[in-house]
């Protein structure tokens, strides 16, 4: 329920500016980023992001290398429902992150800039986020093999 | 190299493919406080109705040709807002596109060749101008409920 609030706000913002837009480009651009911000806003409400995100990584350098390892991951078996779910497991933090960077595009410096957290943080907690989708998925594909044998 | 990215990209279709709850629509008009619908509607005749003399102007000057071609880009953009409602709202919306755009013989060529240029252009222009217009409503309508 919290996203369709949050559709029908950006909606509401959307009829009320006054603000004109050359290209439907610009529009959906814009949509988007009011979006984002209503939803980030909505998850500081709750205090979710500044405990997953301020999070202070002493580890950071080990985890970082265990983490850069994902990249040989096998996707044989791995499905987007399983992605999605995956993704819908996370702490808000991480998929927060992750959201912005795999599905909005954006790189670690504008995520560092919507969230006020710095820039080497937002790539700790990416990588970190992502090995946690990992090793969800590389169970979720373990549980379908099991299933179908 | 992202491999999670590159597994993304490759099936970003698949991905974006979320339908969105039953009863959103309803519970977005009650959130609004007022009838959006019937507001968003009214906004968009009214604005047709005041600009519709200055933009068409510039339309009817250059033959049927010009005229199908906007009623061919209205027809694309009514038709992609159209594929993503619901059964119902898609099924109405085309019939009433079907309706404007459909000709099985075009005007121009049902008009006697006794009528003077002027007459054809002027019958054209009138025409193909309340299809233009029924068309940009449409649009505005089929906006309004996206």
């Amino acid at each position: 329920m919290d996203a369709e609030e949050i559709m029908h706000d950006t909606i509401i913002k959307y009829l009320e500016t006054k603000q004109e837009f050359e290209s439907r480009e610009n529009r959906n651009a814009w949509m988007r980023r009011v979006c984002i911000n209503l939803s980030i806003d909505k998850l500081r409400k709750k205090r979710l992001v500044i405990d997953s995100l301020e999070e202070f990584d002493l580890q950071r350098n080990i985890i970082e290398q265990e983490c850069e390892n994902d990249d040989d991951f096998n996707y044989n078996g791995v499905t987007v429902e399983m992605v999605k779910d995956a993704m819908s497991c996370l702490p808000d933090g991480y998929r927060l992150i992750l959201s912005l960077h795999l599905f909005e595009g954006m790189d670690y410096e504008e995520i560092a800039q919507i969230t006020s957290l710095k820039q080497t943080s937002i790539r700790s907690q990416y990588l970190r986020g992502k090995s946690k989708l990992m090793k969800d998925l590389t169970e979720k594909v373990k549980n379908d093999r099991n299933g179908q044998s | 190299m992202d491999s999670l990215k590159n597994f993304i990209d490759n099936n970003r279709e698949a991905f974006e493919d979320n339908r969105l709850p039953l009863g959103h629509k309803m519970r977005f008009y009650v959130r609004g406080g007022v009838d959006m619908k019937k507001y968003l509607i009214a906004a968009a005749i009214l604005l047709f109705g005041i600009v519709s003399p200055m933009l068409y102007n510039s339309y009817f000057n250059n033959g049927p040709e010009k005229y199908k071609k906007v009623l061919k880009e209205r027809e694309g953009q009514i038709t992609v807002l159209a594929s993503s409602m619901d059964e119902r709202d898609k099924k109405n919306i085309l019939m009433i596109l079907d309706q404007l755009v459909k000709e099985t013989i075009p005007l121009e060529e049902q008009l006697p060749e006794t009528l003077s240029s002027e007459t054809k252009n002027e019958i054209i222009t009138n025409y193909y101008k309340t299809k233009i217009e029924g068309a940009d409503k449409l649009l505005a309508y089929a906006e309004s409920i996206e």
